[in-house]
């Protein structure tokens, strides 16, 4: 496929507004890619060059792309500046000067006999992209941005628009995993399983987009899994296992608010373990070593050497998949203590001993997904926690999490009160029996989180996507004084508003705030967003906030569940921290936003199913 | 195959500086006669040609090969030797070169060269021709470099001309025809190039004492220069940019 064709299509799909249309055009982009450019081509989708887990980004600084920009039409920066200011968007602004602009650096290619450049190959462009992402070291910047000139050099205006996205790592084609899944299934079922609605629209069919999901959510490399549904059918990504080395998307948990609601969705018995404060890990343990996966599937193993130590030790041998929460504890002590210690590690590469003497983790595993070649992830919990209890042996700092069966609402509230004694932020409830699988990439009714919260009259906090921001007065004139929240809309998978926050921010959060929000700087709203409020610039949505809130209430300005009563909005906000281990998709959703509001004492209404 | 050369360092270095500026690793053609590169930069914006014969040598056996070199590797080697020593070259398996100088052997291993595209280069029509010492191109350059990134070369029938343009600033360096060693413009011709790539070519070409500038009208540039007492050569094309109208 032509890298033009593809941009092409990344043009229709980015003006889409629709899930279901975006599906269709996206399942038309497939149908039309071979086996081997599927890989790159999906990566590319959704903005990378790799499995998001292997963290392959260009690398380019966004003022070494505008100096490219200007390299190769001959605009000066002044004109790069004013288009800037009009487009808002780096891409848009290379598209028009590549179309007005006749001057420029040129190629030696242009010259003399040489035979004209052949068009651009999406494979060609992919495995440019990532080699240009792997230059480092010593004046890489240099090395990255004539490679990267190379390239531009041969775009036409609208491949341009998308090549210059890739360079700064911000494609924004508003394309969620999910929605690719979809359009996945669409152009590789056989065409008598594919519905079509009353709108014309495809839609993708239940039980192969199921088989699509669950590899890519027991693998996490959607290059790989349709690449292989392209080659060789859907049907074969049935077998499809635990990869060690290949992060497992984490199982997700509900929010509960009371006991009975507990056990009306898992059922008594059910086990309740201490939910830990810390950082959830997915620790891959092989003879060929330990690789450490963060919730979001980064690659956190170079912060916590301690880690892999610790869990080498323990499991002595024993080649493993584990899960398990990294807290901070008192090296004294063994006192588990605030999660935020364990933020001193980040950045610390130098004197990384210094600050795992002054804050060891203490890893409390909870699940455990793969032993020794054998997949677990389709045994109920009792059996994956006994196998996690044998394969690991005595270690101080290395505990499988404290859990206790629980049959009412009497023996929760106990344990519950032990958990809280011993320094943990509630329970985590599971479901037992034979349904109680590891349900990966999942959120649902089977895991409950059940907090306590003395600080908020609100049960829980909300984990708001930041997507706007007004510019502060008086003392914190130069900053952004007041910020737009919005929760995540999982089935338009849109993001709509919940509040305004200008509160609660200590100085180091608002020395944050530029730092987080400056390269996600938009002067309109980002495409999935649904705003009717009027800031003074919009974000990409990207960083995601705790925010704490007295109730929740109707607001005819925010777009969050908004029906005829209009939307629900969190009042009295308050920010609380920075939610870095979250994307923008982990965000509080718009179903718990209403099924939040009226759970309320005051609130009459429809229930939870809103 | 074999490959044995000995030579001054200062040879070596030469051909180091003047294909650094361009590539990281290159692709050496090496016959019995001497060894060449062709090379071209990863933007495709200036490519360089560099010959080197077998006299330029005090001993050169070699078999018809390419050796892939990488270039910060060769720098590193050659770094601590002064410029009146003695390097040796010596393939010493597939794969691996050794290089002697005085007492400290160093040994590096080769790039493979399959993945290196052979540069063509383009036949290009270049009306106009000058020669002037290299210093005094390098004065024009380091001049302009203080206010623009990029030049202007300006052949016309009375002499050559650089200049470039700040915002508020220009400078200019005007050289009458009869104080160039050598003028050639049947035509007036101007181009504009990038400093980027031009200041470190002429950098190079400065110590070879005299340059040969060859131009055209938006169009690239070839300067071309000796070194090794003349046993060498290194011609320089780079590409125009376009002034936006």
């Amino acid at each position: 496929m032509d890298f033009r064709a593809l941009a092409e299509r990344m043009e229709a799909v980015e003006a889409t507004p629709s899930r279901l249309e975006m599906a269709e055009l996206l399942a038309q982009t497939l149908v039309r890619a071979s086996a081997e450019e599927t890989p790159p081509i999906a990566y590319m989708l959704l903005g990378g060059l790799a499995p998001e887990f292997e963290g392959l980004e260009v690398g380019l600084a966004e003022n070494r792309v505008r100096e490219l920009i200007r390299t190769r039409t001959g605009a000066s920066q002044t004109q790069v500046d004013e288009r800037m200011a009009e487009d808002g968007d780096l891409g848009l602004v290379a598209e028009h000067l590549w179309a007005e602009s006749e001057g420029g650096q040129r190629a030696l290619d242009a010259f003399g006999d040489t035979e004209p450049d052949p068009e651009l190959a999406v494979r060609d462009v992919h495995g440019r992209l990532a080699e240009i992402g792997r230059i480092e070291g010593q004046g890489s910047q240099e090395k990255k941005k004539r490679h990267a000139l190379r390239l531009l050099d041969q775009a036409t205006p609208v491949e341009a628009r998308y090549l210059v996205r890739f360079l700064v790592g911000q494609l924004r084609l508003g394309v969620a995993d999910q929605t690719l899944l979809d359009g996945a299934a669409i152009a590789y079922a056989p065409d008598e399983a594919v519905d079509v609605g009353d709108d014309g629209m495809a839609r993708p069919p239940t039980e192969l987009r199921e088989t699509m999901e669950r590899a890519y959510n027991l693998t996490s490399d959607i290059g790989d899994v349709l690449g292989t549904a392209r080659e060789h059918g859907i049907e074969s990504l049935t077998g499809v296992e635990v990869t060690p080395g290949m992060p497992v998307r984490p199982m997700l948990a509900e929010r509960g608010k009371d006991a009975d609601e507990i056990f009306a969705n898992v059922g008594s018995p059910a086990l309740a373990e201490y939910k830990y404060d810390g950082l959830r890990i997915q620790a891959h343990v092989t003879s060929d070593g330990v690789e450490l996966f963060s919730r979001r599937l980064e690659d956190v193993t170079d912060p916590y050497p301690d880690v892999v130590d610790q869990l080498e030790q323990a499991l002595d041998g024993t080649a493993a998949v584990v899960e398990g929460e990294a807290v901070p504890v008192d090296p004294e002590t063994g006192e588990i203590q605030p999660f935020q210690e364990i933020a001193k590690r980040r950045g610390r590469k130098h004197d990384l001993e210094a600050a795992i003497q002054e804050v060891p983790i203490h890893l409390y595993a909870f699940d455990c997904l793969w032993v020794d070649g054998e997949d677990l992830t389709r045994e109920p919990l009792t059996e994956r926690r006994q196998r996690l209890e044998a394969i690991l042996g005595e270690h101080e700092l290395v505990d499988v999490s404290s859990a206790e069966h629980v049959r009412d609402a009497t023996e929760l509230d106990r344990f519950f009160e032990d958990a809280m004694a011993d320094g943990c932020e509630g329970l985590m409830v599971k479901k037992l029996g034979d349904d109680s699988h590891y349900q990966a990439g999942a959120r649902g009714y089977r895991w409950i989180k059940y907090k306590a919260d003395y600080h908020a009259d609100l049960a829980d906090s909300l984990d708001l996507v930041v997507v706007g921001a007004w510019h502060g007065k008086g003392r914190r004139a130069g900053w952004y004084g007041t910020l737009l929240g919005a929760a995540w809309d999982e089935t338009e998978d849109r993001f709509k508003t919940v509040c305004k926050v200008g509160t609660g921010f200590t100085d180091e959060d608002l020395e944050q705030l530029d730092e987080l929000l400056d390269p996600l700087t938009r002067g309109e709203p980002a495409r999935q967003l649904d705003v009717d409020l009027e800031p003074d610039v919009y974000f990409e949505p990207e960083v995601v906030a705790e925010i704490h809130g007295a109730d929740l209430t109707r607001s005819p300005v925010h777009t969050a569940a908004r029906d005829d009563e209009g939307g629900i909005a969190l009042r009295f906000p308050r920010f609380v921290r920075w939610r870095s281990a979250k994307g923008p998709r982990d965000a509080t959703t718009v179903d718990e936003v209403r099924s939040m509001y009226y759970d309320q004492p005051t609130v009459d209404g429809p229930g939870a199913e809103g | 195959m074999s490959f044995r050369a000995v030579c001054k360092a200062d040879v070596v270095k030469s051909v180091i500086d003047s294909l650094s500026t361009l590539v990281d690793e290159a692709k050496f053609q090496v016959a019995p006669e001497g060894l060449e590169v062709l090379a071209v930069d990863a933007a495709h914006v200036a490519m360089i040609d560099l010959s080197l014969s077998k006299a330029a040598f005090k001993n050169f056996e070699a078999d018809e090969m390419e050796l892939g070199i990488d270039i910060d590797k060769l720098s590193d080697a050659v770094r601590l030797a002064g410029a009146d020593d003695e390097v040796e070259i010596v393939l010493e398996d597939e794969g691996l070169l050794r290089l002697e100088i005085g007492n400290l052997t160093r040994r590096m291993s080769l790039v493979d060269t399959s993945g290196m595209t052979d540069p063509k280069i383009p036949d290009l029509e270049l009306p106009a021709m000058i020669k002037m010492p290299g210093a005094e191109l390098d004065r024009g350059i380091k001049a302009a470099e203080g206010i623009s990134d990029h030049v202007a070369l300006h052949a016309t029938a009375g002499g050559f001309e650089l200049s470039a343009e700040g915002d508020m600033d220009s400078v200019n360096l005007n050289l009458e025809k009869d104080t160039l060693l050598e003028h050639r413009a049947s035509e007036e011709v101007r181009s504009l190039f990038s400093l980027d790539y031009f200041s470190n070519m002429v950098k190079v070409a400065k110590d070879a004492g005299t340059v040969q500038l060859r131009l055209g009208n938006d169009y690239p540039v070839r300067l071309g220069f000796e070194f090794a007492d003349g046993e060498g050569e290194v011609t320089y094309l780079l590409a125009p940019r376009i002034e936006s109208a």
